[in-house]
């Protein structure tokens, strides 16, 4: 297994730390793709830092404090390792996406009538045969957008790193229907 | 037979060590237990009174005073209506009171009283006052249930230190006894209720990936469907206490037997384990489902599991084993005692919250809490599977012009509406500025800490006006009355325990007593003379110490009468070849 070197700041951690965004609190880089297994390490890491269990035997501040910021490492974590969530977090924090509203302005038409088929189909989809096939599709069409939008923040476009976004959610959700 | 009890305090220990002595309690439905881990990871067992379960069961007596264990089970046959068992089934209604004698007595009192028997007992046991204690709930406890434990904790005067999810607790015993590995199923099936939860355990990290559960799915309910499907309408004259723990004296002889028969007062009962089966089936459906959710909500295929570990009482039955391997493909593990994990696991993490260790356990909320919102819509501010502790900030405003109150109601579920959900709490925040409606910015911040207690804060943000509020689910003891209760108990405590302790050495003498004078009346021809020789003449000495207030004296006569018969009881067990309880003296029942 791979072993980390984290540089999980000690206890005279500033407030400044929980205006920190997700990334910068387990002091990782602002990237869409992320190695889940350093981040579970960086994470195992903090929370033996700062899980309040730790307080009992040692000689550190409040609980209350050490709640707080056990709960945010405990946050951060949520968000980074859902793909869907860290990549809206990383639009957030690029300030392209400000809040849920910008995305909803954003709607295509072309693709709104693809994803209103594609959901037909998946509630038509009756036998295991159709119900595994769209799967494929649902899971080949999630990859290209991921690369996608992979692709389009590297070269800094916004609109179509939102758009790609935007269809990703949407697949997302038609999977999670679908399963 | 009864063990020799060390007297308690004889050498004093140092204060720091005094700080760190903390046991582990697994408060069970059917039985509670009590460990203690000496040395890191090595956690024992305390037997209280020679007995590793103590049967979760209170008997009132005339005076009030409170009885626990095998002691109160016994009174099952004479005064069914005093008995308590179960209670921890009560603990989400913490406001139902239970009247017992002249008493009115809430879940978190009744459970206090076996606490504080395991407490007094376990002190006498290790000689060794003990103050603080980790407490086992199961994973899919609510709210209120949880409040309600640490309050009997504290009500018996001890500190809980933590509680621990059930399930966890086994992980934690199994990860560092058997140096357990990857990603484990805890399929924890008890008296009143069943968990699932799946944990990845990595070096020193215990993690919990998802749980679900059934607060009130549990043996206790088989038994119920037993006695409704075979007791129930041969009209028999059984009180419904006396059947359910006869039901159950018959269950756990099915483990081992197809066919299971009791007699008591010349009436046989009989179970076989097709009826038991049949009617356990359904009940193992609903686990399973359970099983199905939990593996989605953590996202894992059954393959990736490398195994299952079986905990509570229910799970040694031989169908739920079956059904159990079927469901994940692997042989599932019982090399823990499944009756016994739990509190082992608690023990070694009293341990460690006292002594330090390098094991963390990281552990989820199994429910989501939410707001009401307009229309009886929850908005939720915390979804389940959490890992704690957890902290979210959820911003509100008002809707209307100048409105300076602000109702918030907390409730606690997966449903959409607040009519499905638990409610836990409803509170006022007033002193919002009088401002055009949606100006207003009222942030509501919920946090649940590792004990999974919710704690709620308000503030509105143009004034910075705050309210805090620890929700105390609404069971009838404020704050105040249990503060109170402790006070008064640890006044009274040594009083009290002094009391309880010769009131328990009186029944105990007058139930073997009375066995035994029954079992004369019945048997004596199957007695030497000199055997009963010895047996009359220390009745008439217990008859004699029962009139005086002499705890010990009464306690040895006891346990000279009950050595003494001891033999008869083998003699008339032999005699009666199908007197019901094999394995058990006369005694016990």
């Amino acid at each position: 297994m791979k072993k980390v070197a984290v540089g999980v700041e000690t206890l005279s951690m500033s407030s400044d730390f929980f205006s920190k965004n997700s990334f910068e609190k387990f002091d990782l880089p602002l990237n869409l793709n992320i190695d889940l297994e350093d981040l579970e390490q960086r994470y195992f890491k903090a929370q033996h830092h700062y899980h309040p269990d730790r307080l009992r035997t040692s000689n550190i501040s409040s609980e209350n404090t050490i709640t707080d910021y056990a709960a945010a490492f405990n946050e951060a974590y949520q968000i980074l390792k859902d793909p869907l969530k860290r990549a809206d977090h990383l639009l957030k924090c690029l300030g392209w996406l400000v809040s849920d509203e910008t995305l909803g302005s954003k709607q295509d038409p072309h693709l709104l009538t693809f994803m209103m088929e594609l959901n037909e189909k998946i509630e038509g989809a009756i036998t295991e045969e159709e119900k595994k096939q769209l799967e494929s599709f649902l899971e080949n069409e999630i990859h290209h957008s991921w690369q996608a939008l992979e692709n389009s923040i590297d070269k800094q476009d916004k609109d179509m790193a939102l758009t790609c976004f935007m269809k990703l959610k949407y697949l997302h959700r038609l999977h999670l229907n679908l399963k | 037979m009864l063990l020799q009890l060390v007297e308690p305090g004889q050498t004093p220990l140092p204060h720091a060590q005094e700080e760190s002595f903390a046991v582990g309690i697994d408060l069970g439905t059917t039985h509670s237990l009590l460990a203690f881990a000496a040395e890191e990871n090595v956690p024992q067992l305390i037997p209280l009174q020679g007995e590793r379960l103590i049967p979760s069961a209170v008997y009132y007596t005339e005076a009030g005073s409170p009885i626990v264990g095998k002691n109160a089970l016994s009174m099952l046959s004479q005064d069914p209506d005093n008995v308590v068992r179960s209670i921890k089934r009560f603990m989400h209604h913490a406001s139902q009171r239970h009247i017992l004698r002249k008493l009115s007595l809430t879940p978190v009192e009744i459970s206090s009283h076996i606490l504080a028997y395991l407490k007094t007992q376990a002190e006498r046991q290790l000689g060794h006052p003990i103050h603080k204690a980790v407490i086992t709930v199961p994973a899919y406890f609510d709210e209120a249930a949880r409040t309600a434990t640490r309050d009997a904790g504290r009500l018996a005067g001890l500190e809980v230190l933590r509680l621990v999810n059930e399930p966890t607790a086994a992980a934690l015993a199994y990860g560092l006894e058997k140096k357990a590995q990857g990603i484990y199923a805890v399929y924890d099936f008890g008296g009143g209720t069943f968990d699932l939860s799946l944990l990845k355990l990595q070096g020193e990290v215990f993690q919990v990936l998802a749980t679900r559960g059934d607060m009130n799915l549990g043996g206790d309910d088989i038994d119920h469907a037993i006695y409704q499907n075979h007791f129930q309408e041969k009209g028999l004259s059984l009180d419904l206490k006396q059947a359910l723990f006869i039901i159950r004296l018959l269950k756990e002889k099915l483990t081992d037997e197809e066919e299971a028969s009791l007699t008591l007062e010349n009436q046989a009962y009989t179970l076989t384990r097709q009826q038991l089966e049949t009617l356990t089936l359904p009940f193992i459906d609903r686990t399973l489902e359970h099983c199905q959710k939990a593996l989605k909500d953590a996202n894992i295929q059954k393959e990736s599991i490398k195994g299952v570990i079986l905990v509570g009482g229910m799970t040694r039955m031989p169908l739920i084993k079956r059904a159990v391997e079927t469901f994940f493909g692997k042989k599932p593990l019982d090399d823990i005692n499944p009756d016994e994990v739990v509190a082992y696991g608690a023990a070694l993490q009293a341990r460690a919250l006292t002594q330090g260790s390098n094991n963390l356990l990281l552990d989820v909320t199994p429910l989501s809490l939410g707001l009401e919102t307009l229309g009886g819509v929850v908005e939720k501010i915390i979804e389940r599977n959490s890992p704690l502790p957890v902290s979210k900030i959820q911003e509100f405003t008002t809707h209307e012009e100048g409105q300076t109150a602000m109702l918030l109601h907390i409730v606690q579920g997966e449903r959409e509406l607040v009519q499905d959900c638990r409610s836990l709490a409803r509170f006022e925040l007033h002193g919002i500025p009088p401002l055009p409606a949606g100006i207003a910015r009222i942030q509501v911040q919920f946090t649940v800490d590792v004990d999974g207690l919710l704690t709620v804060t308000a503030k509105e943000k143009t004034t910075g006006i705050s309210q805090y509020i620890e929700i105390k689910p609404s069971y009838g003891l404020s704050e105040c009355d249990l503060l109170e209760m402790i006070s008064t108990s640890l006044t009274h405590g040594h009083q009290d325990l002094e009391a309880r302790l010769l009131i328990e050495a009186k029944v105990e003498a007058e139930r073997i007593q009375k066995v035994t004078l029954d079992a004369l009346e019945k048997d004596q021809e199957l007695l030497e003379e000199n055997e009963k020789i010895l047996i009359l003449s220390l009745l008439r000495n217990l008859e004699a110490d029962l009139h005086s207030a002499d705890r010990t004296t009464i306690q040895q006569t006891t346990e000279k009468l009950a050595a003494a018969t001891h033999p008869f009881a083998v003699k008339r067990m032999t005699y009666h070849l199908n007197e019901a309880l094999k394995g058990r003296d006369v005694t016990t029942l």
